[in-house]
């Protein structure tokens, strides 16, 4: 057995042997038994004799009859990230991630260069081959054989990307270096992305017409599935839908035809990385720093960011509230970027397939329309346990944030409210694009602003929740930029998440009472239905619940122990 | 100016600090010496309000910090050994957070000659992760220092600082001594502790067991037998000299 293997065996062994051992603590036992319960009634469990739930119910059944349309849009989103990452590629240099340890033992032991990186890349398949199963576990195809072939497919679709990413950080470093002759064909991959790009956006462009004449999403999909099928856009799309046709064959048959053209891009991927002469060793051992203070909980996970302007000037004079959200702010601000939203473009493209897919009415304004009331429905429901950058991240500075001469009540309240800005902001623009965007949804003005008035107490409440939860139950959240991993932890997740929403549903009942009572006496007086009213006083409601709440929760950061806390979470 | 009295810290069985008590005046530099374990920054900790006291109390300024945590702080400077900054801030955004949540007055001019006093000019506008150690640690210290506390505590004050940034750090440290302030050092750097404490507080395993200046601690250990050194003193006191 060589080394390598050795090593990456003798990881996997221990890793279990930690994970199995951490199952004393009772918090992991709780969440391993409640996530094995999940698993159990999500795959296992008697099927209704009504229908196929646990075979062939799950989310891909959304993609019946879609085969042809899924591929292609997968293929698009698939182009979208290789794009990206051409044209505007990560600025520091390449890096295989490479441990800390890794670093120290294998970079002066007598390896070759290939050796090393072949190693990292068949070690980051593991990982693949873990989310592709999991991956295939949620989204339940039909049948032992498409499981199998999904799970094949989104594994080779997984390989193809990460090994294209690493291949394109490595080249990128290594046309660098050879000079002028370098710099000029660094270009070149850039320009024909760009050329590419051109194309799909031309194609469509052209054809703009057409589709703003469409009056359903179905519509829309069928057209934009003819133009990218036909020309010059099915030619710059190919090597995409070979790869992206393989998890969604209809039959093994299929499957054993998309295989040979996906697993020839796979190897030439591989061949490429393997071969690339890039100095990668430098920026590895950097990138295996931060990891390292990523996980004593020093650093967060993003990228080094360059200092810009804050999003307001800070008085000098003032409630600590607003100097804490000033300070949110700019993390968020510094986080974040053009980059990042462009990143996440492949799931807007899927996620506007399975929304047209759903049959919207009104073609692209009637899409934008549900798309924007679907992203008001989860930024409030959900944004709250996703935009962490409050309590839940600040309190691995406890230690720094203790020696303030600031109430903890003034603490939590400034805590979540650079959270509760963002998501509210968010909420308001998609409910201002789907009020202008729907008029055949015939949805009135002041239903939605209604709602654009109850979303950030509903938003603030949550808030309150999980600040309480991290301040409570330190140890069932994770602090700080790391997150745990494994059933145990997707167990506890659930848990939490289950006693979030009784809490929700508890803290509403004030507000809901509240907002009926007075629109009972509005419809007793007028004799018609009024919501905006009964909304200011449900949101005037909520807010005042979210002020004692922060009251009760700042006495108990008060009492914390830093010692309880821990952000090393593993 | 700072009051500790009869505190015991203790984790779980684990007893850290154990009925300890002392004073620091205005106008003092306290060095708290002993071995590792010894409850020295467990003791710091409950004085700067970071950790609660099991038992005992301290005062800051006359103002209880467990009942009276804001007015107490507001007199405080915490200087840890390992500088905690916000990844996000820059240097001034540092000291712009500080000065609000200390309510500081003539900000400008005060972070000026801070930023100059501990060679911080031209990196104003830099993020942490663009510092080297020594640098983030001058930053804990000038935002330390921003609101003028008149109790400073200084957790291994030297650690990653190169020669020029040791003098000056001393120089700091006795300045703000002679300005008026009560200054805690807690270190292992014993020629430090000599060289610039009014006097010196020995802990072991929680416990007090030596409290003083230079001269009476060398005068009781020159009466013992022992050398006259704070090393030689250090090592008797803690039953470590074999």
């Amino acid at each position: 057995m060589g080394p390598l293997v050795y090593l990456t065996l003798c990881s996997m062994r221990n890793r279990l042997r930690v994970r199995i051992k951490r199952l004393r603590e009772p918090r992991y036992l709780i969440g391993l038994v409640v996530g094995i319960a999940y698993f159990y009634f999500l795959f296992w469990r008697p099927r209704s004799p009504r229908g196929p739930v646990g075979a062939g119910g799950g989310a891909l059944a959304f993609m019946s009859g879609a085969h042809a349309s899924v591929e292609l849009f997968g293929a698009v989103a698939l182009f979208s990230i290789a794009a990206i990452a051409w044209i505007w590629p990560s600025k520091s240099r390449p890096a295989l991630a490479f441990s800390r340890a890794d670093v120290q033992f294998l970079f002066p032991a007598p390896f070759t260069r290939k050796q090393l990186i072949r190693y990292r890349v068949l070690r980051s398949q593991l990982g693949a081959l873990i989310g592709s199963a999991i991956m295939t576990l949620f989204l339940r195809p039909s049948g032992a054989a498409s499981g199998w072939m999904f799970f094949l497919g989104v594994s080779i679709v997984m390989a193809v990307i990460n090994l294209h990413l690493t291949g394109v950080s490595l080249s990128r470093e290594s046309l660098g270096t050879h000079g002028l002759s370098g710099l000029a064909r660094q270009w070149l991959p850039a320009a024909v992305v760009g050329v590419s790009l051109i194309v799909l956006v031309g194609t469509v462009g052209l054809d703009w017409p057409v589709l703003a004449l469409m009056t359903s999403g179905v519509e829309v999909l069928d057209e934009l599935r003819r133009l990218f099928s036909t020309g010059a856009a099915s030619v710059v799309l190919w090597p995409f839908r070979a790869i992206s046709k393989l998890p969604f064959s209809e039959s093994p048959q299929a499957f054993a035809a998309a295989l040979p053209a996906a697993v020839g891009i796979l190897a030439l991927n591989y061949v490429w990385v393997v071969r690339s002469d890039a100095k990668f060793e430098e920026a590895s051992a950097e990138l295996a720093e931060k990891v390292a203070k990523v996980r004593k909980g020093l650093q967060p996970t993003a990228p080094k960011a360059a200092s810009k302007a804050t999003p307001f000037t800070l008085a000098l004079e003032g409630r600590p509230e607003t100097a804490i959200l000033w300070k949110n702010l700019i993390v968020v601000g510094r986080y974040f970027s053009l980059k990042t939203l462009l990143r996440l473009t492949p799931i807007f493209v899927v996620f506007g397939f399975m929304v047209a897919r759903g049959g919207s009415r009104g073609g692209v304004t009637g899409m934008v329309a549900v798309l924007s009331t679907v992203v008001f429905f989860i930024t409030v429901l959900m944004g709250p346990q996703l935009a962490r950058n409050d309590l839940r991240h600040d309190l691995a500075n406890l230690a720094v944030l203790r020696t303030w001469p600031v109430r903890g009540s003034a603490l939590v309240r400034g805590e979540m409210l650079a959270p509760a800005t963002i998501l509210t902001v968010i909420c308001w623009f998609c409910a201002i694009a789907a009020l202008f965007t729907a008029p055949r949804l015939k949805l009135p003005p002041s239903w939605a602003l209604s709602a654009m008035l109850l979303a950030p107490g509903i938003i603030l409440v949550q808030l309150l929740v999980q600040n309480a939860i991290a301040v409570m139950w330190p140890s069932w959240v994770s602090i700080g930029a790391r997150q745990a991993r494994g059933i145990d932890v997707m167990g506890q997740r659930m848990i939490m998440m289950v006693g979030l929403l009784v809490v929700l549903a508890v803290a509403i009942i004030p507000a809901a009472i509240v907002g009926g009572l007075v629109m009972m006496v509005l419809y007793w007086a007028t004799d018609s239905v009024h919501v905006l009213l009964p909304a200011i006083f449900a949101a005037a409601t909520l807010f005042v619940e979210t002020m004692l709440g922060s009251l009760m929760v700042g006495k108990m950061l008060d009492r914390t122990d830093v010692g309880q806390i821990d952000a090393t979470e593993n | 100016m700072i009051s500790v009295s009869h505190l015991t810290k203790t984790y779980g069985q684990l007893k850290a600090v154990n009925d300890f008590s002392f004073t620091v005046n205005p106008g003092e530099i306290v060095g708290l010496i002993g071995p590792n374990g010894a409850g020295k920054t467990s003791t710091l900790r409950c004085i700067v309000g970071i950790q609660a006291p099991s038992t005992g109390t301290i005062a800051i300024g006359g103002h209880d910090i467990v009942k009276e945590p804001v007015e107490a702080k507001r007199q405080i400077a915490f200087m840890a050994d390992e500088p905690q900054l916000f990844d996000y801030l820059t240097v001034m955004e540092h000291l712009r957070l500080t000065a609000r949540i200390y309510q500081v007055r003539d900000f400008d001019a005060r972070a000026k000659a801070l930023l100059d006093e501990l060679q911080l000019g031209g990196k104003e506008h830099s993020l942490p992760a663009e510092l080297s150690r020594g640098m983030k640690q001058k930053v804990a210290i000038a935002c330390g220092l921003l609101h003028d506390p008149m109790a400073l505590l200084f957790d291994e004050p030297l650690t990653g600082l190169d020669p020029l940034g040791i003098r000056h750090m001393k120089g700091t440290i006795v300045a703000r001594g002679r300005a008026g302030g009560a200054v805690i050092v807690s270190s292992h750097l014993l020629h430090l502790v000599e060289e610039i404490c009014t006097r010196i507080v020995i802990i072991n395993r929680g416990t007090k067991l030596a409290d003083g200046t230079m001269a009476e601690l060398s005068a009781q250990a020159e009466m013992a037998g022992v050398g006259s050194s704070l090393e030689q003193i250090f090592l008797t006191v803690t039953g470590r000299e074999s």
